[in-house]
């Protein structure tokens, strides 16, 4: 996201076998990426560890299932989404990402550890259709109205 | 310090290498020759075991933070993993990545043990375990898991059918006593009434019998009224009749249009 980095056509597609596993401390900083997505992702682990995670968000993404994702996580419940990311040189790859809270004993939240499968054909065809609307009303109430009723309107597509 | 064993011998290997040469050196020295290349080697010798011990050291120092990990694991803690590997792929390197692998699928799947589970027991039949990405061993676990958590579904499912039936059933079974005791009600008092209505019937066929008899000792009198005074029309007409027309020498008589006690009559009836 704080890089300028120009999307391209390009997808990378994941193995069945395989997952990408990735853990971050409570503010979102990557604490650990494995092999898989340090290939997927383009980045190094030096440039991984210690950055915020949303270096791989796709600007295809609305920022609403973030913000859903965030208010799961933090609320203790774990999410899945579909979710598109971005590499370092601009490809693309589509996950089915699970995220859950990591509990130290005393059961308070020291970060979260995501696991990025491979997704069904049927389901990245379906969320690309919706967050390519939920990207379009974003944007139009971003241009037009104030900022309160582009909480509203990415509440409405939540359900 | 961990390290300090193993990289205890190298140097230990390294020094004694590097002192072998000085000693050789020395020898010619003090042999009377100075031999230039082998001070020369004797001094890269001894350059190259000091890098050596550096090199080492910081080529074993992941091991430390393996065993840390490691350690950590033992202890039931699945979330640490080991950073900062070097990029070099020696066998180090690659067996932390090997470690950091096997972590990542034993991390994962206790992990959707643990919530496939714990949304079981909540009523969210629907959360399976999820095995994708895992590979043998822990795949199957999962698999097997699934099959026991869709048994403990359909358990609980007809354990929860029952309860509920049981619970229709006592609902049902409490109206039906409510249902049944308010009948009752409404029986005794439709009895009552009929009580009531059959003693007022008594009542009547009593209240009934003693008018027939009170009409009859009515009709009983009137009749004996009746009968009475016909007779005495009868009589005092005859003694009239008698007084005017039968009895001679009585002279004038009163007659009297209306009955009357007051008749001087020669002799009273009978019956009077």
């Amino acid at each position: 996201m704080k890089r300028d980095i120009t999307p391209t056509s390009v997808e990378k597609v994941m193995r069945e076998d395989d997952f990408i596993v990735s853990m971050t401390d409570k503010t979102g900083r990557i604490t650990y990426g494995n092999r898989i997505f340090i290939e997927f992702s383009g980045y190094s682990e030096d440039e991984l560890i210690g950055t915020q995670h949303n270096i791989i968000r796709h600007p295809d993404m609305p920022r609403a299932v973030f913000n859903l994702l965030w208010s799961k996580i933090s609320n203790r419940e774990e999410c899945f989404a579909y979710v598109k990311n971005m590499a370092k040189d601009g490809s693309f790859y589509w996950v089915f990402t699970n995220v859950t809270p990591t509990f130290d004993p005393s059961g308070n939240i020291t970060g979260y550890f995501s696991v990025r499968r491979k997704p069904k054909a049927s389901g990245v065809k379906t969320a690309s259709e919706v967050y390519r609307l939920m990207l379009e009303a974003e944007k139009k109430s971003r241009a037009g109205e104030c900022h309160r009723s582009f909480h509203q309107n990415s509440g409405q597509h939540f359900e | 310090m961990t390290n300090s064993s193993l990289q205890f011998k190298v140097s230990a290997l390294m020094w004694s290498f590097s002192a072998t040469m000085a000693a050789a050196t020395l020898t010619d020295l003090a042999l009377g020759e100075i031999n230039m290349p082998m001070v020369i080697f004797m001094l890269i010798v001894i350059a190259l075991s000091a890098w050596g011990q550096w090199a080492i050291r910081r080529w074993l120092a992941p091991l430390a933070k393996l065993t840390v990990v490691i350690d950590e694991v033992a202890q039931g803690k699945f979330n640490s993993r080991v950073i900062d590997i070097s990029e070099h792929k020696d066998e180090i390197s690659l067996l932390c990545w090997s470690v950091n692998d096997m972590l990542d699928q034993l991390g994962t799947f206790f992990r959707e043990q643990e919530t496939s589970f714990r949304c079981n027991s909540e009523g969210k039949f629907y959360r399976q375990a999820m095995g994708t990405g895992l590979h043998g061993g822990f795949k199957k676990g999962l698999e097997n898991q699934n099959i026991l958590l869709l048994g403990m579904a359909d358990q609980k499912r007809s354990a929860m059918r029952t309860r509920m039936l049981s619970r229709v059933h006592t609902l049902n079974t409490d109206k039906l006593l409510s249902n049944l005791f308010s009948s009752q009600q409404d029986m005794k008092v439709i009895t009552d009434n009929m009580e009531r209505l059959a003693s007022l019937a008594k009542q009547t066929r009593e209240d009934a019998d003693e008018s027939r008899s009170s009409v009859k000792d009515v009709v009983q009198r009137l009749s004996g009224i009746v009968e009475r005074r016909v007779s005495w029309i009868l009589w005092a007409a005859c003694t009239r009749w008698w007084k005017c027309w039968g009895s001679p020498g009585t002279g004038m008589m009163r007659c009297k249009t209306k009955y009357s006690m007051h008749w001087r009559v020669p002799r009273k009836p009978v019956w009077a």
